[in-house]
């Protein structure tokens, strides 16, 4: 069986120094498994995908940046018969924050979310009384990354509007609160495997941020959360991810209670290296999914 | 994938069913045809799931009742048996194993070995599937097994 491990073309736009090569530590395991997996790049037009059974979904990272040729990748795999993991449902229904909606329907605690499709009627001074805040986020509705992200407040939402207008025109975007526990307390990730809980980190921002990537210099915990936390957690993935190989719950906790943030399915960095049974645990759910296709 | 149906006696009196729909799904409990909730090995450790009516006490009791069942044992017998040759072993229910072996395993060697062995190490009295493959999931042979006997 040929595996592909889907990467992105590196152009440093993604790059920190302390986001270790984790694409390179889990080939590594993958191989010494006995797993025949390459790395490649989604939007290489050299591979031959058609060489592939399975394709993993690693690390697109400029995905977003391109969304029209990925969907149009996803097909190509669907046509030529290879097994996406995560499943190309999943991948589509995830790409859009709209996503967030489904969530909220289950009755699942999710970040206040709106969403903006028109600049005409743009009223985003609204939105600080509608989430009593004192500073909203306005990101795209299809992001990654922090990429055109923007922390507004009362005093500069208007040198803004005119650029977020801009954008609007070419996509839509979405509002919610800006929690500070996110700068307090920080984001706390959840990483699931085959639906297993794996291991769990705590995303803090660098001071005077409120973007917890460590491109933009968080930081990163391991952390040891206790089962009844971990099982408010994986109530997400058991019915948005269940057969997914990899799922990144990223929550908030808020009054405490825990609350979405993001439901990863996509690209999530999984952060590997800080637990010790990670790799292991993300082998053993591929090949239960591997093998289930026998 | 098979379900997999226990039955767990509290002091003799009550009595449990433990029931799990899949490999991986949480336990649910049942007494008296009544769905009390479900219990969840996290951490290894075993926990209800929220809204679940059951006091900690028998969650331990049912989870370590689980945990002693043989088709729990049985991959943890396969490995320390076949430890050059077997990889893993994933639970796919009472009724199937799949297994995994080795990366440079003599995969025809280990075949033979395995349908003149196995049998020896099974103890329950239903049919047994073990599917095996190589490292990287190439080649496989499947081998069924009765009541301590070669089926196929």
């Amino acid at each position: 069986m040929k595996i592909a491990l889907v990467t992105y073309q590196d152009k440093g736009a993604y790059h920190a120094i302390n986001v270790s090569n984790e694409d390179d530590l889990l080939i590594n395991y993958l191989h010494d498994k006995g797993l025949i997996i390459t790395k490649e790049i989604w939007n290489d037009s050299a591979v031959k995908w058609e060489d592939y059974d399975v394709a993993i979904i690693k690390s697109p990272w400029d995905y977003f940046d391109h969304i029209s040729d990925f969907y149009a990748w996803l097909q190509n795999m669907e046509s030529l018969n290879i097994r996406l993991l995560n499943p190309v449902d999943t991948l589509k229904w995830n790409a859009d924050k709209r996503y967030l909606n489904d969530i909220k329907s289950a009755g699942l605690n999710i970040t206040p979310t709106e969403f903006l499709s028109s600049s005409s009627d743009l009223e985003l001074s609204s939105y600080f009384s509608t989430y009593d805040c004192e500073q909203i986020i306005v990101k795209p509705a299809v992001s990654g990354g922090s990429k055109n992200t923007f922390k507004l407040t009362k005093d500069n939402f208007e040198s803004n509007l005119p650029l977020i207008k801009q954008l609007l025109e070419q996509e839509t975007f979405i509002v919610q609160p800006f929690l500070k526990e996110i700068e307090t307390d920080g984001e706390m990730s959840f990483l699931f495997f085959g639906g297993k809980f794996s291991h769990a980190v705590l995303k803090k921002a660098a001071a005077g941020d409120f973007r917890v990537q460590a491109t933009f210099g968080g930081t990163v915990h391991p952390q040891n959360p206790s089962p009844d936390i971990i099982l408010k957690a994986k109530a997400y993935v058991n019915q948005f991810a269940k057969d997914c190989l990899y799922a990144r719950v990223d929550t908030a906790t808020i009054n405490e209670e825990l609350v979405l943030m993001e439901l990863e399915l996509i690209e999530p960095f999984l952060f590997l290296d800080t637990n010790t049974n990670a790799l292991e645990n993300y082998y053993q759910a591929l090949s239960i999914l591997l093998l289930k296709e026998l | 994938m098979a379900m997999i149906e226990l039955t767990y006696f509290e002091n003799s009196t009550q009595l449990f069913q433990v029931i799990q729909f899949r490999a991986g799904d949480s336990w649910r409990i049942v007494l008296d045809g009544e769905l009390l909730g479900s219990i969840i090995k996290l951490e290894g450790r075993w926990v209800a799931n929220r809204n679940t009516i059951l006091v900690k006490g028998l969650v331990e009791s049912i989870g370590k009742f689980i945990d002693l069942q043989h088709f729990n044992q049985l991959p943890a017998e396969l490995k320390t048996r076949w430890s050059m040759y077997i990889q893993q072993v994933i639970i796919q229910g009472d009724d199937q194993y799949l297994i995994v072996c080795w990366p440079e395993t003599d995969f025809v060697r280990f075949e033979k070995i395995f349908r003149t062995y196995i049998s020896t190490l099974v103890k329950d009295r239903w049919e047994i599937l073990f599917r095996v493959y190589d490292a990287d999931m190439s080649a496989d042979f499947q081998v069924l097994v009765k009541q301590g006997m070669l089926v196929q």
